[in-house]
């Protein structure tokens, strides 16, 4: 028999009734999902407005 | 009948059904909105939660709200694109952007889903991302949620089982799914 690790049971208990709870509403959303892809793109730094959302300045 | 009514199906999808049971129901109305494909990473899906909460949006403000890279969003909208889930259309104010907009099935589809997050996306887009961080994946797909939801579901339950609330594709590919969650020790089979 199959079964989820109670760590991720755990974590969708809390997912699951913040979700479904139509008195709960969530936070806005605010990304940290991709810090890991992002760290890598950016070559270790973590200025991520500076890479992606800035224009280069110029001289 | 009584069904039919907005306000009656809003309450029964409210009373009538598990926690694990609505998060199954949400991924299915996903993958629907998203073309019909559980291969579909979840990311994908939030951004297409992201236009339908804020029409006529334009790219760069999806990328500043989601925080992802120009080249990942621009593949992912030219996609939902390619599929017929949003629409362009010339921005007033900036002739070099253009608005998305979601439309026809993915529209319908997203109404269904959101109808289970007491319609608010916000709502949805924090179960999007927490199964995200909850899967802790590469790329994590709508068919990896949907596993993870449906043994959520049973509690306990054989491969097969689990397998069949699955979607009518190529039976490897859920094989090599299942085997992966099992890896990254999200599934333990006893």
């Amino acid at each position: 028999m199959a079964k989820l690790s109670s760590c991720i049971t755990s974590q969708l208990d809390a997912l699951f009734s913040q979700a479904f709870n139509p008195s709960a509403t969530a936070k806005p959303y605010t990304p940290d999902l991709f810090a890991d892809f992002t760290h890598h793109a950016t070559d270790g730094n973590t200025n991520l407005s500076q890479n992606y959302f800035e224009a280069p300045k110029g001289p | 009948m009584a069904l039919n009514d907005p306000m009656m199906q809003q309450v029964a999808n409210r009373v009538m059904t598990s926690q694990g049971h609505k998060a199954c129901r949400v991924i299915d109305f996903l993958v629907e909105a998203l073309g019909s494909m559980p291969s579909a990473p979840l990311r994908r899906a939030l951004i297409l939660v992201d236009i339908d909460q804020h029409p006529n949006t334009t790219q760069t403000e999806i990328m500043k709200r989601l925080n992802l890279p120009k080249p990942l969003i621009t593949r992912e909208i030219d996609w939902l694109y390619n599929y017929g889930c949003i629409m362009r259309q010339e921005c007033c104010d900036d002739a070099r952007s253009k608005e998305l907009l979601l439309c026809g099935y993915s529209k319908l589809s997203i109404n269904k889903a959101l109808a289970y997050c007491a319609d608010n996306h916000e709502n949805l887009k924090s179960l999007l991302s927490g199964f995200m961080s909850a899967l802790n994946l590469e790329k994590s797909t709508l068919r990896d949620a949907k596993l993870v939801a449906s043994l959520y579901e049973r509690r306990e339950a054989l491969k097969k089982d689990i397998l069949a609330d699955l979607y009518d594709v190529p039976g490897a590919t859920d094989h090599r799914a299942y085997n992966k969650l099992v890896q990254e020790g999200v599934i333990q089979n006893g």
